[in-house]
């Protein structure tokens, strides 16, 4: 049952995560700097220490601290030192929490703690690394939206409807000023509130679970890259989308280059695809071939050997390419009752 | 590892039981408001009374009788309680904020040592959690 301890597996996805928190965590802490220039240093004012008031640093130790976080992320992403370096600048950062309740948001903490776990893991590493590693972060991922799910599902008021309702009433000014004036009664509909928390809860506990087997995994990280781009786009909660994508890469299959993808570079279309389709490869799924010779602008093979061409062969880089990702479920449908191989 | 996520798990535990539910990672949890009134208790010749506090600021004099400037978002910058007499949106739930606000008032009250007129400081919250209406007082005194 514990065979999985002694699992290795290709570390490339480990760099990744290296590199994604690296740059976020990065990110975070300018702002945290910025919060000190343009509001004030929390020490200096009302603030909330869950360690004793000692403890809370000075205006110069706090700045030296964003200091080194900034270095640390620096170090992690160009791979110096990488793990104690990502280690250190996620310590501060919980300190920094630590330090100033006020400051707690979920999204920072799940950053930091993400960036905690990656920085013991061998991200370093080149070749193989410990399985189980990765299996953390993904725990971590999971760990989120379960408990997100639960909050809501054990809260009658969220239950209920009441919560959403009042979030959707919100937004009836909006739709109203843009001629929606049809979503008004759906919107200020308890019901429809009702219903839209089940479903919400729903598929919190579906991100929590699915992604954690291969057959609900594709659908499961389908629906999370919704979700997080939805809260973007809604609400815009800090680095929180993005810190969850990055996690989402813990259950990407660890192996490189079990794909091909062949693009009929006769024409300057096929070129550029062809260029364009190298870049947007960053989790390593595809050997990239060209010819001249194929009939359809693209060819894709699986893991199993099929030949995709056509809209089939489009999905198939939708499932793996992260920014043609949301493509994937629509394509999926879409090619439901088509046949699968291609007629060339 | 262990060490890790058992203190992760005892923090989500934390974060259920506390106002804030500073490490319980409840996303989204509450959509409640609140208004929140400042006033200062002084001291009057019939006893005690609430004065409003206009945008947060007020004058009070000091032990030489020198009229002194206070403003309530120089120390609290926090952006949920620091907006006065305007509602707004109640993040990470209204009792959140109120814990925040309790405490941010004890904070004002203990910084204004200077402040010979006022006795304590006094919160009137307008709350609107999850759409249905109420209205809590909290009050500091000056230690």
């Amino acid at each position: 049952m514990l065979g999985f301890l002694g699992e290795e597996r290709e570390a490339y996805v480990l760099n990744l995560q290296r590199i994604a928190f690296a740059v976020l965590l990065f990110l975070l802490t300018l702002k945290m700097g910025q919060l000190v220039v343009q509001v004030a240093y929390f020490g200096d004012v009302f603030h909330m220490p869950l360690v004793p008031e000692s403890w809370v640093p000075s205006r110069s130790v706090y700045w030296l601290m964003l200091g080194l976080q900034a270095l640390g992320c620096g170090l992690a992403l160009f791979n110096v030192r990488a793990r104690p370096a990502l280690l250190v600048a996620a310590s501060l950062g919980l300190y920094g929490v630590l330090c100033n309740r006020l400051e707690y948001h979920n999204n920072r903490y799940e950053l930091l703690l993400l960036a905690f776990l990656v920085a013991l893991t061998p991200c370093d590493r080149q070749g193989k690394a410990p399985w189980w590693a990765v299996r953390l972060v993904g725990a971590q991922v999971s760990l989120v939206y379960l408990a997100s799910s639960l909050g809501k599902l054990f809260d009658a008021d969220w239950r209920g409807g009441a919560v959403l309702l009042r979030r959707f009433g919100n937004g009836i000014p909006f739709f109203d000023h843009h001629g929606l004036h049809a979503l008004t009664p759906i919107l200020g509909s308890p019901t429809f509130a009702h219903a839209a928390s089940l479903a919400a809860i729903a598929s919190e506990l579906f991100l929590a679970l699915g992604l954690w087997f291969g057959r609900t995994r594709a659908l499961a990280l389908w629906l999370g890259f919704m979700f997080h781009a939805g809260i973007e786009i809604a609400a815009h909660v800090e680095l929180f989308s993005y810190t969850m994508i990055a996690g989402y890469i813990a259950f990407v299959t660890p192996e490189l280059r079990e794909r091909a993808v062949s693009w009929n570079i006769a024409t300057l279309r096929g070129q550029r695809w062809a260029a364009f389709c190298r870049r947007l490869d960053l989790l390593a799924r595809f050997q990239h071939q060209t010819s001249t010779t194929q009939q359809p602008l693209v060819l894709v093979t699986d893991r199993s050997g099929t030949q995709h061409a056509g809209v089939p062969a489009w999905r198939e880089l939708a499932r793996a390419f992260p920014p043609l990702f949301p493509l994937w479920l629509p394509l999926t449908l879409f090619t439901l009752r088509r046949p699968r191989t291609p007629k060339a | 590892m262990l060490t890790f996520f058992g203190l992760e798990l005892w923090g989500v535990a934390y974060g259920q039981r506390t106002p804030d539910h500073a490490f319980g990672f409840q996303m989204f949890n509450e959509s409640s408001r609140l208004t929140i009134h400042l006033k200062r208790e002084v001291k009057t010749k019939r006893g005690k009374a609430l004065v409003p506090v206009d945008n947060g600021r007020w004058q009070a004099p000091d032990e030489s009788g020198a009229q002194r400037q206070y403003r309530w978002q120089d120390r609290v910058t926090d952006v949920g309680v620091r907006t006065l007499d305007v509602s707004v949106h109640a993040a990470y739930g209204l009792d959140a904020q109120l814990f925040r606000l309790q405490a941010a008032l004890d904070d004002v009250a203990s910084h204004i040592p200077d402040d010979t007129r006022t006795l304590a400081l006094v919160a009137d919250v307008e709350t609107l959690r999850n759409g249905v209406a109420g209205s809590v007082r909290l009050r500091a005194a000056k230690p």
